[in-house]
C-alpha cells in the first residue's frame, strides 16, 4: 500500500493527501517506478529494450561489451599524414572529410533518425589530438581500442602535436601536478579533453549547407576582388589570406557532410530493396533515404527533415568533428515552425501529435546510445550518466510572450513516456508560461525523473544582457536575442541561435573546490591529506590567525590563485584551439564565422565565462564553525580544532558534535546566512570576477556540482563543519550540506535568496516528499512553491520526488528497479547504476515535508 | 626518513606496486599516477590517497584485483 502524507492543519481546515490518481493507493511505496515506464509504441519499448547505454561510474562502464573504437584515430592520421603542407585549417577539414568519406555508416533495427558517430554503436571514438594522456589512461583499460598496438602507434603519433603538449610548456610543472589531481581545481582542459559546444542548429535547419556552401564560395570571389584593388595595402590585404583559408575549410567540410548524408540514404535504400521483408519498414526505410538525400543539404520542410537534420549536426559537432559534451539547444522553438508545417498545417510530412510523442521518445534513445571518449575523471565525476546531454525549453520569446507551445508539451510527454537518464532538460520557468505546459512539467518531477530542472527565465535573459556588453567586436546579443538562450551544460546560461553561440568550453565550465581550498588554507597551502604537497601559496597557518578576518584573507588568497590558474589554462587552451584545432564544419554554420571569414573557436561575439565552484557550503559551513566556536565563543582554540582534525576527529568526539551542530546554511538562520553571503559574494563570486578572460567578459560563478562533490570529497581531509575526512561534500552550487537542512522547504529558499550579489546562478538540490507530490494537492503545492521561488530571484532548483523506501529496495534487488532515476546534481542517473556511496549520499538528503508555515509562506491555495 | 610499511611508499621495480593493487583506482588525469582507495569509513566513504608513481610505490596492505564500481565513489 502506498504511503499516505500526514494531514495538515491549515488555515483552519485539515488537509488530507489522498493519491491523484486513486489506482496509485494499492501500489507498494518501494515498486512505484516500475510501473510508470509506458513507451507510446511497441517500437520504442523494443529499441529501449536494446538500447546500447554507456553510462559510466568510478571510471568504468556499467553495460557489458562497450570499448572505444579505432576507426576515428585511423581516418584522421591517415589524412594529417597525407596534408602535409596545406594551412592547418585546411588540414582539419581534410582530417573530418576524410572520416565522413570513408567512416562506417551504421543503421539499426527500428530506428527512423539515423546516423551514428563510430563503427559500432557499442563503441565510442576517441581524439588523439587532444590528450595523449586520456588515450593512453584508455589503452591501459579495458576500453582499449583494438588492436591495441596500432592504437598506441597513433596516439605516439600524434601525441607531440596534441593540445596537451602544445599548452603544457606554459605552464610550471608544479602548477600542472597541483591542477591534474583535481582536488582543489580541475584539470586543464588540454588535459582531459572535455569540451562542450551549442551549435547553431538554426543555420543547418533553415539554410542547408548547400545555402552555406554557395555563402563561402561567394565570400572567396569577394575576398579575391579585394586583394586584387589597387593600389596594392599590405596591411589589409594580406587578412584576407586566413579568411579565405577559413572559408575553403567550410566548404570542404559540408560537402562531405553532404556526402557523408547520403550514403545514409543510399543504405537505407540498400536494406529496403535487398534485406527488408517488412512492407511498411521497407517503406519507411525508403522515406528516410529520401530525407537523407534532401537534408542537411537543403533547408529542412517538415517535423522528420528537422529532428533527423539536428540529429547530424549534433554527432558532427558532439562526436566527430571534435569531442564536446551537451545537447544545449532550445528544443521547442527551434522544432516549433517544423511542427506547425507537419502536425498543424499538415502541409508537409503530415503527422499527428502522438507521432512527435514517438519521435521524441525515438531521439531520447539515440542520445542514450551516443558515447563519449570521455576521460577517466570525467567517467567518475558524472556517476550513472554517459555525458551531460541536456536542452531547454520553455521561457520566453523574444516578444516577451509565453514560450511553450505543443511542441514543448510532447517533449515532456515523450519524455515523461520513456524514462531514459539522458537527454535531460532544462525548464525555464516564468510565470507567463501555460498551466497546461506547467503540469506537464510537474508530472515529469512528480515521476522521479529528476528533470526538468528549472531555471529562472528572467535572470537568465538579464544574464545574456550584461554579458553582451563586454562583446569584443560590439556584436553580443541585442535586447531580443537574450531571449533566445539555453544551458550550456547543467547549469550555465548560453545563447542560441544563428550566432554568437558558445563554440568550445574553453571559454567556460571549469571547476574550482573551495571546501578543499579551506582545508588547505588551515594548513598554510598544504594537503597533509591526500597529496602529500604544497597545492597553493604560503599563506600562514591556522594556529597563528589571531582574527577570523585573518583566516578570511588567507582563504581569499588561495581561491584567487587557483581560479586565475584554471582561466589561465583556460585561455591558453583556446589560444592553441583557435590555431591548431579549428572546426571547420562549426564555422561554416555559424553566421558570425561565415561573415567574417573567422573560425569558430577563435570568434568570441558573446562572452559567456561562467566558472564552477563545487564544495562551497563545505567552506562556508567551516567558515560559520570556526567564528561561533573558536573566534566568538572562544570553546575551542584553533590549535585544539587543528589537532582534531589531524585525527580525524578519533578522540574529538564531542568537538566533532559541537561542530556538527554549529548553525548551518539553509535554516533560515541568520548566524549562518550572514556569513556565508558574504562568502558567496566576496569569496566566490567577488575574486573570480576580478578575472577577464579570452573574450573580455568577467569570469562569473554557476556554482553546481556534478558528482565532484563526492570525488573531491573522498580528496579532502576532515573539516571544521564536523565532516570526516573523506566524505561526501555538498551536492550542489548553494544546495545545504545533505542532512542539514532541518527547518523545511521555504527556510531553504529564505536562505538561498540572500545571496544576490556577484552569483546569481547557483545549483539548487531540493528533495520533496513523494506522497505529498503525488497527492491531489501535488501540482497546486509545488506550483505555489516555484511562483514563491520566482519572486525570491532565485536561479535554479530541481527536485528528487524519490522514496528512500524505493532506493533501498533497489539497494537489494538491483536487476528489479533498473527504471528508478535520480537526480544526482545538475543530471539525472538510473539508481543502479551508481556506486553505493553515491547511492547513500541520495537516501541522506532531506525529504523535505511542507507544513502548515511552509504553506502559509508560499500561499498554497488547497 | 624511515619507510612505515603500512603507509604508501616508494619502492622502484616493487613485484606489488599499486597499479595491480585492488585498493587502486587510477588518477583522474594521468595514467602513471592513481589513488589508493583502502582508508573506508562504515558509512562507506572512501578517503583516498595520491599516488605519485604507481609503478614503484606500495604498501603492505597490498592486494591483487580490481572492485567493482560499486564499491568506489
Amino acid at each position: 500500500m502506498t504511503t499516505l502524507a500526514q494531514p495538515v492543519n491549515y488555515r483552519g481546515k485539515i488537509i488530507n493527501f489522498p493519491p491523484a490518481k486513486p489506482e496509485e493507493a494499492e501500489i507498494p511505496d518501494d515498486e512505484l517506478s516500475e510501473h510508470l515506464f509506458a513507451p507510446s509504441t511497441d517500437r520504442t519499448r523494443r529499441l529501449k529494450g536494446r538500447c546500447r547505454w554507456k553510462h559510466a561510474s568510478a571510471g568504468e562502464f556499467v553495460e557489458k561489451g562497450v570499448r572505444a573504437g579505432i576507426e576515428r584515430m585511423q581516418l584522421i592520421t591517415e589524412s594529417h599524414k597525407s596534408s602535409r603542407g596545406k594551412a592547418v585549417v585546411i588540414r582539419r577539414a581534410m582530417m573530418l572529410a576524410n572520416v565522413l568519406n570513408k567512416c562506417t555508416v551504421v543503421l539499426q533495427q527500428d530506428e527512423f533518425i539515423i546516423g551514428y558517430h563510430a563503427e559500432d554503436p557499442n563503441m565510442f571514438p576517441l581524439y588523439p589530438e587532444l590528450s595523449y594522456m586520456n588515450v593512453k589512461d584508455y589503452l591501459q583499460s579495458d576500453y582499449s581500442p583494438l588492436p591495441a598496438a596500432e592504437a598506441e602507434e597513433i596516439n605516439n603519433y600524434w601525441a607531440p602535436s596534441s593540445l596537451q603538449t602544445k599548452c603544457e610548456k606554459y605552464f610550471d610543472p608544479i602548477d600542472l601536478m597541483r591542477m591534474y589531481q583535481v582536488s582543489t581545481m580541475e584539470a586543464p582542459s588540454f588535459a582531459h579533453g572535455y569540451n562542450s559546444i551549442v551549435p547553431p542548429y538554426e543555420t543547418v535547419l533553415e539554410d542547408g549547407l548547400l545555402k552555406r556552401i554557395e555563402m563561402a564560395e561567394e565570400h572567396i570571389r569577394e575576398a579575391k576582388a579585394e586583394m586584387a584593388r589597387q593600389p596594392w595595402d599590405g596591411t589589409k590585404g594580406l587578412d584576407w589570406i586566413a579568411k579565405i583559408d577559413n572559408w575553403e575549410s567550410m566548404i570542404i567540410a559540408d560537402k562531405a557532410v553532404i556526402s557523408w548524408a547520403r550514403r545514409h540514404a543510399r543504405l537505407c535504400e540498400i536494406v529496403a530493396e535487398n534485406f527488408e521483408t517488412d512492407p511498411a519498414r521497407k517503406e519507411e526505410l525508403l522515406e528516410m533515404a529520401e530525407i537523407s538525400r534532401r537534408v542537411p543539404a537543403e533547408p529542412c520542410k517538415g517535423l522528420k527533415d528537422a529532428f533527423q537534420a539536428k540529429w547530424y549536426t549534433f554527432i558532427l559537432c558532439h562526436g566527430i568533428e571534435r569531442y564536446a559534451s551537451g545537447y544545449a539547444h532550445k528544443e521547442d522553438k527551434l522544432l516549433w515552425p517544423y511542427y506547425q508545417t507537419s502536425v498543424i498545417n499538415k502541409s508537409f510530412q503530415p503527422m499527428t501529435y502522438e507521432q512527435v510523442v514517438e519521435l521524441v521518445e525515438m531521439e531520447r534513445l539515440k542520445i542514450s546510445e551516443h558515447g563519449a571518449g570521455k576521460s577517466r575523471g570525467y567517467r567518475e565525476i558524472f556517476p550513472g550518466s554517459n555525458d551531460l546531454f541536456i536542452f531547454t525549453i520553455g521561457g520566453t520569446n523574444r516578444d516577451g510572450s509565453d514560450g511553450c507551445n505543443d511542441m514543448t508539451d510532447a517533449i515532456l510527454e515523450g519524455a515523461r513516456n520513456i524514462r531514459t537518464t539522458e537527454p535531460s532538460m532544462v525548464f525555464r520557468y516564468s510565470k507567463k508560461n501555460r498551466a497546461k505546459t506547467l503540469y506537464h512539467v510537474f508530472e515529469c518531477i512528480r515521476d522521479g525523473l529528476g528533470y526538468p530542472s528549472i531555471k529562472n527565465d528572467e535572470i537568465g535573459t538579464e544574464q545574456m544582457k550584461y554579458y553582451s556588453k563586454f562583446s569584443l567586436n560590439n556584436n553580443g546579443a541585442t535586447d531580443e536575442e537574450a531571449y533566445d538562450w539555453a544551458n550550456v551544460l547543467c547549469m550555465s546560461p548560453g545563447l542560441v541561435g544563428r550566432r554568437k553561440t558558445q563554440k568550445t568550453r574553453s571559454e567556460g565550465g571549469g571547476s574550482i573546490f573551495p571546501g578543499k581550498i579551506f582545508e588547505i588554507t588551515l594548513n598554510n597551502g598544504y594537503d597533509w591529506s591526500y597529496a602529500d604537497m604544497q597545492l597553493g601559496p604560503e599563506t600562514g597557518h591556522a594556529e597563528d590567525f589571531k582574527t577570523f578576518e585573518e583566516l578570511w584573507e588567507a582563504y581569499k588568497k588561495q581561491y584567487a590563485y587557483c581560479i586565475s590558474l584554471l582561466i589561465r589554462a583556460k585561455d591558453v587552451s583556446r589560444y592553441m584551439e583557435a590555431r591548431f584545432l579549428q572546426l571547420p564544419f562549426v564555422s561554416s554554420i555559424d553566421d558570425g564565422c561565415m561573415e567574417l571569414g573567422e573560425e569558430a573557436c577563435s570568434l568570441s561575439e558573446q562572452p559567456n565565462g561562467w566558472h564552477n565552484p563545487i564544495t562551497t557550503i563545505v567552506g562556508g559551513n567551516s567558515l560559520v564553525a570556526v567564528k561561533k566556536l573558536i573566534y566568538d565563543d572562544k570553546k575551542y582554540t584553533m590549535k585544539q580544532l587543528m589537532d582534531a582534525l589531524k585525527a580525524n576527529w578519533e578522540g574529538y568526539e564531542q568537538m566533532q558534535k559541537d561542530f556538527k551542530n554549529a548553525p548551518k546554511w539553509g535554516n533560515d538562520d541568520e548566524y549562518a546566512d550572514s556569513i556565508i553571503k558574504r562568502y558567496y559574494e566576496e569569496i566566490i563570486g567577488g575574486e573570480m570576477r576580478k578575472i577577464t578572460n579570452y573574450s573580455g567578459g568577467p569570469v562569473m560563478p554557476v556554482g553546481q556540482a556534478v558528482a565532484l562533490y563526492m570525488e573531491v570529497g573522498s580528496r579532502t581531509g576532515p573539516t571544521p563543519d564536523g565532516r570526516y575526512g573523506g566524505e561526501a561534500a555538498d551536492d550542489g552550487g548553494i544546495s545545504p550540506y545533505f542532512g542539514t537542512d532541518k527547518k523545511g522547504p521555504t527556510a531553504v529558499l529564505k536562505s538561498v535568496a540572500k545571496v544576490q550579489e556577484n552569483q546569481k546562478a547557483n545549483l539548487l538540490n531540493q528533495r520533496l516528499s513523494v506522497p505529498m507530490m503525488r497527492s491531489k494537492h501535488g501540482f497546486d503545492i509545488w506550483h505555489a512553491y516555484m511562483d514563491t521561488w520566482h519572486d525570491l530571484n532565485i536561479d535554479h532548483v530541481q527536485f528528487n520526488v524519490v522514496s528512500t523506501a524505493e532506493m533501498k529496495a533497489a539497494q537489494r534487488e538491483p536487476e528489479k528497479h533498473q527504471d528508478l532515476i535520480v537526480r544526482v546534481a545538475g543530471f539525472s542517473a538510473r539508481f543502479v547504476d551508481l556506486p553505493t556511496y553515491g547511492q547513500n549520499t541520495i537516501i541522506a538528503r532531506n525529504e523535505q515535508q511542507f507544513g502548515a508555515e511552509d504553506l502559509e509562506y508560499i500561499n498554497a491555495q488547497l | 626518513m624511515s619507510v612505515v610499511a603500512s603507509q604508501l611508499h616508494l619502492a622502484i621495480g616493487t613485484p606489488t606496486p599499486c597499479k595491480v593493487c585492488k585498493w587502486q583506482i587510477a588518477d583522474p588525469t594521468n595514467p602513471d599516477q592513481g589513488q589508493c582507495t583502502v582508508n573506508r569509513t562504515t558509512m562507506g566513504s572512501v578517503w583516498k590517497r595520491w599516488i605519485r608513481d604507481a609503478q614503484n610505490m606500495t604498501c603492505s596492505k597490498h592486494e591483487e584485483g580490481k572492485l567493482s564500481f560499486r564499491d568506489h565513489v
